[in-house]
């Protein structure tokens, strides 16, 4: 079906008055011709004065020129008309099969998994909450209109983003017991939290205030790990924190950061996050940046007192120990009641493909036409 | 000026009839009307005083007891002028082919009277009359008079309108009487019959041919048009498929008015339509038995 995405494009239609104009000033234009047996004509037929269009093949054609180009104004659409399927149920991480199916009274149609690509229930798919609001919006366009949607989703709803979820279909929300699975984060619960550090020959001076801020952090009470070794060394499994002295990170480490590390890194040169700390004349001294799962703090300077001023300050450990466990991402968590998603209905979602390429190409094609048709030589009968 | 072959060919067969005559002067090609000695016989008379003795035709006498003498046909030359109207409006022509005026096929015509003379050692004059002025190219005969005269042809120009009659005194003079005048125009010009007919009068034979374009007896016009007349300037603004009928009408009317005029001074006119092969005219006013006595030279009248 065609649709016009901006039909006020089609006021443009008004141009067609000028090629008419332009074809019908021109009626009056009659041949002088020598003709020696004019004293045998008399002046008694006038010509006719009736509206006359000149050229009606070439007339037609401009005006479907700027026909064509008032749609194409309109930007035309093709919206694929798509017929309401099977009813789906898709089930959010965090509840389980049995629970979703208990929710349910009766099985209305296809059960899904709200993951990427929407596997079937049965199918044992990674559950990642990061996106709930990204996978339902997804699901929301990729649904054929009217298709009946029932969400079952947890209590305690996560992977939410800052807008409230509007959706075209109307969705049967239903909230069971449980909560959606959170992303590993480091938590100060009984097991020790594994501290590494690694360092290659220029950061081995720089390991004394290293074991200085481990210690001050175990001195406030919290269990740590701490494993010191040299660059190359493995690193322990994330959620992990590790303090790198050894130079630039390299792509290994960052994807260990990106799986839920927090690195802590000296001596790097970088322009990538947020500046933290500053000194006096308002260079960053710390840069803070979230990697994936995990988050990397850059220190520019090397980790020695003497040339890191705010090493000397007593609440430096405190402020790092904030930075290293802050949870690293903004609030996703919800109560599910609350953000049950609005539906706005009346706009189906079907697919459109716009035509405008396609239309472009038609109209140079006429004016082409037109340009060789109004060019040609005029042969008069 | 080129004269088609087929029209070349065909006009082998034309010849200025006995009629046009020229007063016995000369010997020429044709059976004259004045009879005398000769070798071809024509009839017998009595005799009266004065006939040679050698000429009495003496086995009649001795049958008959009485005195007759033989009289032979003289043959006698022809002079012919061709008078060409070349006035503006002779330049009219078709759109289908608008280098074919009527002046050119009046030219042709000319070219065609100037072979067909030729071919029979008749005497052939040439006077243009233009809105300027006249051109004349003398009487005379032969080959070279021939070459000549079709030269002269190529460079007559259409202009004007046709001159009064105070101008046309050179003409006038140079036509002596019992010539031939083939009068060759489009018969627009009103004064043309008018000078036509005082030739006819004053013992010159005037044959008239008409030239008429496809266009002007046809009016194939569509649409808004202004004609305008090349000789006055006049204009006409009509649409042409309403006025089709009046102007047919009044065209034809005022062509069959021509021919009355013409024919009532004894001058016979044929329309020729300039697309149309120029000898069909020619065979019209000279090939038709109404002059051709060709019968007087194969079965000649015995009294």
């Amino acid at each position: 079906m065609i649709a016009l995405l901006a039909p006020l494009g089609l006021a443009a239609l008004a141009a067609l008055l000028v090629p008419l104009l332009v074809h019908l000033v021109r009626r009056s234009d009659e041949q002088v011709l020598p003709f020696a047996a004019t004293r045998y004509l008399r002046e008694r037929h006038h010509p006719r004065e009736r509206l006359r269009l000149h050229e009606p093949l070439l007339l037609a054609l401009r005006l479907l020129l700027i026909a064509s180009l008032a749609v194409l104004l309109a930007i035309p659409a093709w919206r694929h008309k798509q017929a309401p399927a099977a009813p789906w149920v898709v089930v959010a991480p965090g509840v389980s099969a049995e629970t979703a199916r208990a929710a349910q009274p009766a099985a209305l149609g296809e059960w899904h998994r709200l993951a990427p690509g929407f596997p079937p229930l049965a199918a044992n798919a990674p559950s990642d909450t990061a996106a709930f609001s990204s996978l339902v919006r997804e699901l929301d366009a990729q649904l054929p209109a009217g298709t009946p949607l029932t969400l079952i989703v947890p209590e305690e709803l996560g992977g939410l983003d800052a807008e409230r979820l509007a959706l075209a279909h109307t969705v049967d929300w239903r909230v069971v017991g449980g909560a959606s699975p959170r992303p590993a984060a480091p938590s100060a619960d009984a097991a020790p939290l594994p501290l590494a550090v690694r360092y290659d020959a220029a950061g081995a001076a720089e390991l004394h205030v290293a074991r200085a801020l481990a210690a001050a952090w175990a001195a406030r009470g919290i269990p740590l790990a701490l494993d010191i070794a040299p660059q190359d060394a493995t690193l322990p499994a994330p959620p992990a924190w590790l303090i790198w002295l050894a130079g630039p990170l390299p792509p290994a480490v960052e994807d260990w950061a990106r799986r839920g590390g927090r690195v802590l890194a000296s001596r790097q040169v970088t322009d990538l996050g947020e500046a933290v700390i500053t000194d006096d004349n308002g260079a960053a001294v710390l840069r803070a940046r979230e990697l994936g799962l995990g988050r990397s703090l850059s220190l520019a300077a090397p980790l020695q007192p003497a040339e890191l001023a705010v090493l000397l300050q007593p609440e430096f450990p405190q402020t790092l120990f904030a930075l290293l466990s802050a949870p690293s991402r903004e609030p996703d968590r919800a109560a599910a009641r609350d953000v049950a998603p609005r539906s706005f209905g009346s706009a189906p979602a079907d697919p459109v493909w716009r035509l405008d390429a396609g239309v472009a190409l038609w109209i140079a094609v006429l004016f082409l036409v037109e340009r060789v048709f109004s060019t040609r030589r005029k042969v008069r009968a | 000026m080129q004269i088609p072959p087929e029209v070349r060919a065909r006009l082998r067969s034309l010849r200025f009839g006995t009629r046009f005559l020229a007063n016995g002067l000369g010997l020429g090609q044709h059976l004259g009307r004045s009879r005398g000695a000769g070798l071809e016989f024509e009839q017998y008379r009595s005799y009266e005083p004065g006939d040679e003795p050698r000429r009495v035709d003496w086995k009649l006498y001795a049958r008959s007891d009485r005195f007759f003498v033989r009289d032979a046909t003289r043959e006698s030359p022809l002079c012919v002028w061709v008078l060409l109207d070349a006035t503006a409006s002779m330049a009219q022509a078709d759109r289908s082919n608008p280098k074919w005026s009527k002046l050119a096929a009046a030219k042709q015509l000319c070219a065609c009277l100037v072979e067909i003379a030729a071919a029979h050692g008749d005497a052939v004059g040439l006077i243009a009359i233009t809105g300027g002025g006249i051109r004349l190219i003398p009487m005379g005969s032969g080959a070279r008079h021939r070459d000549r005269l079709l030269l002269e042809l190529e460079q007559i120009e259409s202009a004007g309108a046709w001159p009064v009659e105070a101008r046309l005194t050179s003409a006038w003079e140079r036509i002596e009487p019992d010539s031939l005048v083939v009068v060759i125009s489009d018969g627009f010009d009103a004064l043309l019959p008018v000078f036509a007919a005082r030739l006819a009068a004053a013992r010159r034979q005037v044959i008239s041919i008409g030239l008429v374009s496809r266009e002007e007896r046809e009016f194939p016009f569509v649409g808004g048009y202004v004609f305008r007349d090349p000789e006055t300037g006049d204009e006409c603004r009509v649409d042409a498929a309403a006025a089709r009928t009046d102007y047919l009408a009044r065209f034809s009317e005022s062509r069959i008015d021509l021919r009355r005029r013409l024919g009532a001074s004894g001058i016979p006119h044929v329309d020729h339509c300039i697309d149309e092969p120029a000898d069909q005219p020619l065979r019209r006013l000279l090939g038709g038995s109404r002059w051709e006595q060709g019968s007087a030279r194969a079965a000649p009248r015995r009294a």
